[in-house]
C-alpha cells in the first residue's frame, strides 16, 4: 500500500461556525491521507462533523485553517472555476437522500455528469447504459425518480457518481434512507463497482459492519479522526 | 446544443403547469400592449395606403387668403424647377367654409368645399345617381347651380334629390348625395356633414365676406417618380416667410390625422402598461417561487461540477423561452379578440381595417415579453451565489435560496424599463415619468398599507376562532406573498374606480353645464351685423347672452424670438409636449376682446386691464393669457408676445394670468387683448342666445339663417350630445382595457395561491394529521383569500376614489363631484367573492390529497 500514491490529502483542518453568536469548532486539526484505490470508512456519531467534512473534501466549502489536497492540488488555492472543474472531473458523491434531478430520467441522469465534462455523443448514452445495467437497472433507463423505489434511486445516484470515471468517491450514509435489505444491495453494488474500476472510496456511515468492508475505518470524535 | 440549454428546455416541458402560468400570467400582461400597436399599425398601413386620396393630391398648399399673384409666380416656379422639363404638373384649387344651408323648414351647419373639375387629382367619390366619380369624370357642379349632399344633410333638412337647397343668396338643386367621400380619413367625428359645390357657384353665394373663415387649397399631382417630400422641402425654403400658408404632402396629411388617433392609443397604451406591470409582478413571485422550489436541485448541480456560470444560463435560457412563449401567447390572444376591438372603438377607426398581426408586431411582442420577464426575474438570478451546495451532505437540511429585501436596488433597471415604456408609450417625458412615478408611489403606498394592515389584524384579530387566526396568521407570516398580491389586485381595483369615477365627474360637469349652456353658438357675425343682430332677437324674445368681436392673429416673435416654420417631417420625432408647443407657435390664434373677466374666468396672476388702448404711448397692447397657454408658450406676466394681424405688426406684453374653465360652452378665448387695439381691423364677432325650448330653437335658427345668410350657427345641445357619446366611447374602451387589467391582477394572485398552497402541503398535512376537520382546513383557505381580497380591494377602490378627488379638484378644477359608492363597493364584493374562487380552486388538489401522501412526499 506504502508504494501506492497519495490521492487526497487533509492537514491539520480546522473549521468552524458561529451559531447563536458562538463560535462552534467542529473539526479541530484533522489529518487524514487517501492512497488510490484505497477504500476508508469514517464513523462517527451524529454532530460529529462528517457532512462538515465531506463538504471540505467535496470543495463545496473551504476550511479555516489547514489545508485539504487532491492529487497534490490545494483546493483552498484554486478559484471558483477551477473548483468545479475538480468537482466534475475527480469526483463522484453519493448522497445519502439520492438528490437526483427530478425532470430527468435514470438515463439523464446518469449521462449529465458526463456531459458536465463536456463530452457527448454516442460513448456517453453507452457509458451511461452500461452503469445502469451494473447496478442492474437496464430495464428502467427511461423511468424518473418519482417511479423509481428507494434502492433504485440510489443506485442510479451511484451510477451517477461514478459515470465521469472518477478517482474519488464520496459516499454519505447510502444506505441511510433505505431498509436494511435494499441498504445491503445497494451497498453490494457500489463496493462491487469501486472495486471493479479501482476507484478511491470515502464512505461516511453509522453502520460498522458496512464500514468493515471497507479497507480502513476511522473514528471523526472531537473534531479529529482516529 | 450546450447542455444548459437543453436542461433548460427540459425544465420548461417537465415544469409544465410552472411554465403554463409564467407565460399566461406574462401574455396577459403583453396582450394589452400588442393588441394596440395591431390596432394603432392597422390604422397606420390604411392610412397611408389612402394618403393620396385623403389629401385628394401628393402636394397641397393652404392657408385662409388667397395666394397673391407673386405667391403663385414663385410656387409655379419652385415646382417646374424641381420636375424634369417637360413633365405634366395637374393641379386644381379648392375652397372650403362652413356655414349654414336651409330648406323651407329647417337649416344647419354644414362644410362646404367649393371644387374645380378635375377634383379630385387622387381618389374618387362615390355617388348615388353618377356613381364613380373621379378628377376625368364630367362634372355639372361648375357649369350649373347644383351640390352634392351628404346623406344626413337630406335627413335633417327634409329634403330628397332634386329639391333646391338654399346657401348663402344661392338657391342650389341637389343633384347627388355622397355615399363614399374621397378626402376623409373616416376617424373621429365630424362637426357638419360635406355640401360640394363647384367654385364659380361660391361667389354667388356671397358668403366670402371680409373675416369668413374660409380656406383655401392649392393641389397638386406630381409624375409618379418624383419624391414629393423633395418638392415640399424645396417649397418650404422657397416660401419661408409665408408662415401662413401650409405646405404638406400626402404623408404628413395622414398622419396629422394619426396624431389625434394616437393620443387615444397612448393612453390606453399606459393602462396596458399597467396590466403588464402587474403581469410582471406576477411573474417575479412564480419565478422567485419556483428558484426557491429547484434550490435542492441547483445544489446537486454544482455539487456534480456544472459551473455557477452555467446554471446563470441555465434560468436566463429558461426564462427567454417561456418570455417567447409568453408573447406568442399574447399574438394569439390578439389574434382572437382583436375583431372585437373596431367594434368597440366605433367612429374611432376607418372602416374595413386589417387587423392581421405581422412580424413586427411578433418582435415587439417578444421584445416585451422577454423585457418583462428578464428584468423583473433576473435580479432573482444573483441569489443564486448564496446557495450552499454544502448543506446537501446535511441530514436534516436542504439547500434553500434566501431571497432577502437588500436585493431590492437590483430591480432599478426594470423601473428604467417601466419610466422608458411609459414615456415610449405616452411620447411624452413628463406624462411617462408622471405616470412612473404615480406608480412607483401608489405601488409603495400599496405596500406599506398592506403590510400594516395585515400585522394589524394579527394583532385585533388574534381573540378570534381558529380559522380566523390560522387565516391571519398565514397572511401576516407570509408577507412577500401577501403583499404582492395586495399590490395586484389594489393596483388593478384602483384603475377600475378611477376611470369610471373621472367619467361621471366629467359627465356631471357636462350635463350640470348643459342646463345653464346656451342654445345657440353664433360665429361668423359680419362686423357691420351686431347691432341689426341684436336688434332681431330683441324682437324675436332671445336676446343675445354674450357678443365678442374675434380676429385671428399669427404668433410671431415670443419674448423677442422670432419663430421659424415648423419642418412637418420632424414632427414624427418629437414628444407628444414638443409638438404641442410647435403647433401653438405655428397656429393663428382666436383673440377676442374684453375688459371684464367671465363668471367662469379667475384671475391668478398680475392685473385687470388698465382700460381702453392709448395709440398714443405707442406702448405693447395688454394681454391676458390663459394659464394653460401661458405654461405652454412658457411666457408669464410681463413677458412680450408679437403677433402678425393680416399683415399689421402687433406687440403684445401679458398684463394677467387667467384660470379659465372650458367645459362651460361660453366663447371663452385664451388670449384677450386690451380694448381698443382690434377696433378698427377687420374682423368677426361670436355670440351665444341663452337657452331655449327646442321647438323655438329651430324657428329661431331658420328665422337667422334667412335674415342673416353668412351667418353660422351651431346647436349647443346637439354639440354636447355629441361630445358625451364620444366622453362615453373612450370610457368603456379605457374600461375595457381596465378589466384585463384586473384580469393580470387576478392571475397573479392565483398564481400566488396556488405556489403558496404547494409549499404549504405539509401545514396542511400536519393539520389534518393533528385532526383537523376538512371544513376547518378550507374554512382557512376561505377567510385568508376573503380578507386578502377585501384588504386589498378596499385600499385600491378608496386610493381610487382619493386620486379621482385629487384630479378632480387640481386637474379638472370641477365643482359637482359626484360620490358613487356603489361601483366601488361592487368592485371591492366581486373581488372578494373572486378572490375565495381563486384561493379554493388554487388549493384544492392539495386540500383534497390524504395527510399520509402529503408527509410521504
Amino acid at each position: 500500500m506504502s508504494t501506492q500514491q497519495v490521492i487526497l490529502a487533509a492537514r491539520h483542518v480546522h473549521k468552524g461556525f458561529v451559531m447563536g453568536g458562538q463560535k462552534i469548532e467542529v473539526l479541530k486539526g484533522l489529518d487524514l491521507q487517501l492512497l488510490a484505490g484505497e477504500t476508508l470508512a469514517i464513523l462517527g456519531p451524529s454532530g460529529s462533523g462528517k457532512s462538515t467534512l465531506l463538504g471540505l473534501l467535496a470543495g463545496l466549502e473551504t476550511p479555516d485553517s489547514g489545508e485539504i489536497a487532491l492529487r497534490g492540488e490545494v483546493l483552498s488555492e484554486l478559484d471558483q472555476a477551477a473548483l468545479t472543474r475538480y468537482r466534475a472531473r475527480y469526483l463522484g458523491i453519493v448522497f445519502q437522500q439520492f438528490h437526483l434531478m427530478r425532470h430527468l430520467s435514470a438515463l439523464e441522469n446518469v449521462m449529465l455528469p458526463l456531459e458536465i465534462a463536456g463530452q457527448s455523443g454516442r460513448t456517453v448514452r453507452q457509458r451511461a447504459v452500461e452503469l445502469l445495467e451494473q447496478v442492474r437497472l437496464g430495464h428502467r433507463l427511461d423511468h424518473y425518480p418519482h417511479q423509481l423505489s428507494g434502492g433504485e434511486c440510489q443506485r442510479v445516484a451511484i451510477a451517477r457518481a461514478l459515470s465521469p470515471e472518477p478517482e474519488l468517491i464520496l459516499a454519505d450514509e447510502p444506505s441511510g434512507n433505505l431498509d436494511q435489505e435494499t441498504g445491503e444491495q445497494v451497498m453490494g453494488a457500489l463496493f462491487e463497482m469501486v472495486r471493479a474500476q479501482g476507484r478511491s472510496l470515502i464512505l461516511v456511515t453509522h453502520n460498522p459492519e458496512q464500514a468493515m468492508r471497507c479497507d480502513r475505518q476511522l473514528h471523526l470524535q472531537h473534531g479529529q479522526l482516529v | 446544443m450546450p447542455l444548459w440549454l437543453r436542461l433548460a428546455f427540459k425544465e420548461c416541458l417537465h415544469h409544465r403547469s410552472f411554465s403554463f402560468f409564467f407565460a399566461l400570467n406574462l401574455a396577459l400582461g403583453l396582450f394589452g400592449l400588442v393588441a394596440i400597436d395591431t390596432f394603432k399599425t392597422a390604422i397606420q398601413a390604411d392610412l397611408s395606403l389612402r394618403s393620396r386620396a385623403i389629401l385628394t393630391a401628393d402636394l397641397s398648399v393652404s392657408g385662409i387668403r388667397p395666394l397673391s399673384e407673386a405667391e403663385q409666380q414663385q410656387l409655379q416656379q419652385t415646382l417646374q424647377q424641381a420636375l424634369p422639363t417637360g413633365a405634366q404638373l395637374q393641379q386644381t384649387t379648392e375652397r372650403t367654409l362652413y356655414s349654414m344651408v336651409r330648406s323651407e323648414t329647417a337649416s344647419r351647419l354644414v362644410d362646404l368645399q367649393a371644387v374645380e373639375d378635375h377634383f379630385p387629382l387622387y381618389g374618387e367619390l362615390e355617388l348615388q345617381q353618377q356613381g364613380l366619380v373621379n378628377g376625368q369624370s364630367a362634372k355639372r357642379l361648375n357649369t350649373a347651380p347644383e351640390v352634392w349632399v351628404y346623406p344626413e344633410v337630406l335627413a335633417q333638412l327634409g329634403l330628397k334629390l332634386g329639391d333646391s337647397l338654399q346657401i348663402g343668396e344661392q338657391s342650389f338643386v341637389i343633384a347627388d348625395v355622397v355615399q363614399k367621400d374621397v378626402g376623409t380619413s373616416g376617424i373621429g367625428f365630424r362637426l357638419a356633414p360635406r355640401v360640394y359645390l363647384g367654385q364659380r357657384w361660391l361667389e354667388a353665394t356671397d358668403l366670402i365676406q371680409p373675416g369668413s373663415r374660409l380656406s383655401y387649397y392649392q393641389l397638386y399631382r406630381l409624375p409618379a417618380d418624383i419624391a414629393v417630400a423633395s418638392v415640399a422641402e424645396a417649397l418650404r425654403e422657397k416660401m419661408v416667410d409665408n408662415r401662413d400658408l401650409r405646405i404638406r404632402t400626402h404623408t404628413e396629411a395622414s398622419e396629422d390625422l394619426l396624431r389625434s388617433l394616437n393620443n387615444l392609443n397612448d393612453y390606453l397604451g399606459l393602462v396596458a402598461l399597467v396590466a403588464l406591470f402587474l403581469a410582471s409582478i406576477g411573474a417575479t413571485y412564480l419565478f422567485r417561487s419556483f428558484l426557491f422550489q429547484r434550490s435542492r436541485e441547483i445544489a446537486v448541480l454544482l455539487s456534480l461540477g456544472l459551473s455557477p456560470r452555467a446554471i446563470w444560463a441555465l434560468y436566463l435560457a429558461q426564462l427567454l423561452i417561456l418570455g417567447t412563449f409568453a408573447a406568442l401567447l399574447a399574438l394569439v390572444f390578439a389574434r382572437l379578440l382583436l375583431p372585437v376591438l373596431p367594434w368597440l372603438l366605433g367612429d374611432f377607426v376607418p372602416p374595413a381595417l386589417d387587423l392581421r398581426l405581422n412580424l413586427r408586431l411578433f418582435a415587439l411582442a417578444v421584445l416585451l415579453g422577454l423585457g418583462g420577464s428578464l428584468f423583473f426575474c433576473l435580479p432573482l438570478l444573483r441569489y443564486l451565489n448564496n446557495l450552499r451546495p454544502a448543506v446537501l451532505f446535511r441530514e436534516n437540511a436542504q439547500p434553500t435560496l434566501r431571497f432577502g429585501w437588500r436585493g431590492l436596488p437590483a430591480y432599478l433597471p426594470a423601473l428604467l424599463l417601466y419610466g422608458g415604456l411609459a414615456v415610449w408609450q405616452s411620447r411624452s417625458w413628463w406624462i411617462g415619468s408622471l405616470l412612473t412615478l404615480a406608480f412607483v408611489l401608489a405601488g409603495s403606498l400599496l405596500a406599506l398599507g398592506a403590510y400594516g394592515l395585515l400585522k394589524a389584524c394579527e394583532r385585533l384579530l388574534s381573540g378570534g376562532g381558529l380559522a380566523l387566526r390560522l387565516a391571519i396568521r398565514s397572511l401576516a407570516r407570509q408577507p412577500v406573498a401577501s403583499v404582492s398580491a395586495f399590490i395586484a389586485i389594489g393596483l388593478a381595483v384602483l384603475l377600475l374606480t378611477l376611470i369610471p369615477q373621472l367619467r361621471n365627474g366629467l359627465l356631471a360637469e357636462l350635463d350640470y353645464t348643459s342646463t345653464q349652456a346656451p342654445a345657440l353658438f353664433l360665429f361668423d357675425i359680419q362686423d357691420d351685423q351686431p347691432e341689426a343682430l341684436k336688434s332681431f332677437l330683441q324682437k324675436q324674445q332671445a336676446p343675445l347672452q354674450t357678443l365678442y368681436p374675434m380676429v385671428r392673429m399669427q404668433l410671431t416673435h415670443i419674448k423677442g424670438q422670432k419663430l421659424s416654420r415648423q419642418n412637418p417631417a420632424d414632427a414624427s420625432r418629437m414628444t407628444r409636449e414638443q409638438r404641442r408647443q410647435a403647433s401653438l407657435q405655428d397656429r393663428r390664434h382666436n383673440i377676442s376682446s374684453r375688459q371684464d373677466l367671465l363668471p367662469s374666468e379667475q384671475l391668478m396672476a398680475g392685473r385687470p386691464f388698465s382700460g381702453t388702448y392709448d395709440w398714443a404711448r405707442e406702448a405693447p397692447a395688454e394681454l391676458s393669457l390663459s394659464q394653460d397657454l401661458a405654461e405652454e408658450l412658457k411666457v408669464k406676466v410681463g413677458d412680450r408676445l408679437d403677433f402678425d394681424l393680416q399683415g399689421v405688426a402687433v406687440a403684445g406684453e401679458v398684463a394677467n394670468l387667467r384660470k379659465v374653465r372650458w367645459t362651460n360652452f361660453e366663447p371663452n378665448f385664451r388670449i384677450l387683448i386690451q380694448p381698443g387695439v382690434i377696433d378698427d381691423a377687420p374682423k368677426t364677432w361670436i355670440g351665444t342666445v341663452a337657452a331655449l325650448p327646442d321647438d323655438r330653437k329651430i324657428a329661431l335658427q331658420q328665422a337667422l339663417v334667412q335674415a342673416f345668410p353668412t351667418l353660422s350657427i351651431i346647436d349647443v345641445s346637439h354639440l354636447i350630445v355629441q361630445v358625451l357619446r364620444i366622453l362615453g366611447q373612450i370610457a368603456t374602451i379605457l374600461q375595457g382595457m381596465s378589466l384585463i387589467v384586473l384580469l393580470a391582477g387576478f392571475a397573479v394572485l392565483y398564481a400566488i395561491a396556488s405556489y403558496q398552497a404547494h409549499e404549504r402541503v405539509p401545514e396542511v398535512a400536519l393539520l389534518k394529521v393533528l385532526g383537523s376537520p376538512f371544513g376547518l382546513i378550507r374554512r382557512v383557505v376561505m377567510l385568508e383569500f376573503a380578507l386578502l381580497s377585501t384588504l386589498a380591494a378596499g385600499s385600491g377602490a378608496l386610493a381610487g376614489l382619493a386620486t379621482a378627488s385629487a384630479i378632480n379638484v387640481w386637474v379638472f378644477d370641477s365643482s359637482p363631484w359626484v360620490w358613487e359608492p356603489l361601483l366601488p363597493l361592487g368592485l371591492v364584493l366581486g373581488c372578494v367573492l373572486l378572490g375565495v374562487m381563486v384561493g379554493l380552486i388554487s388549493t384544492s388538489r392539495v386540500l383534497a390529497t390524504p395527510p399520509q401522501r402529503l408527509l410521504g412526499g
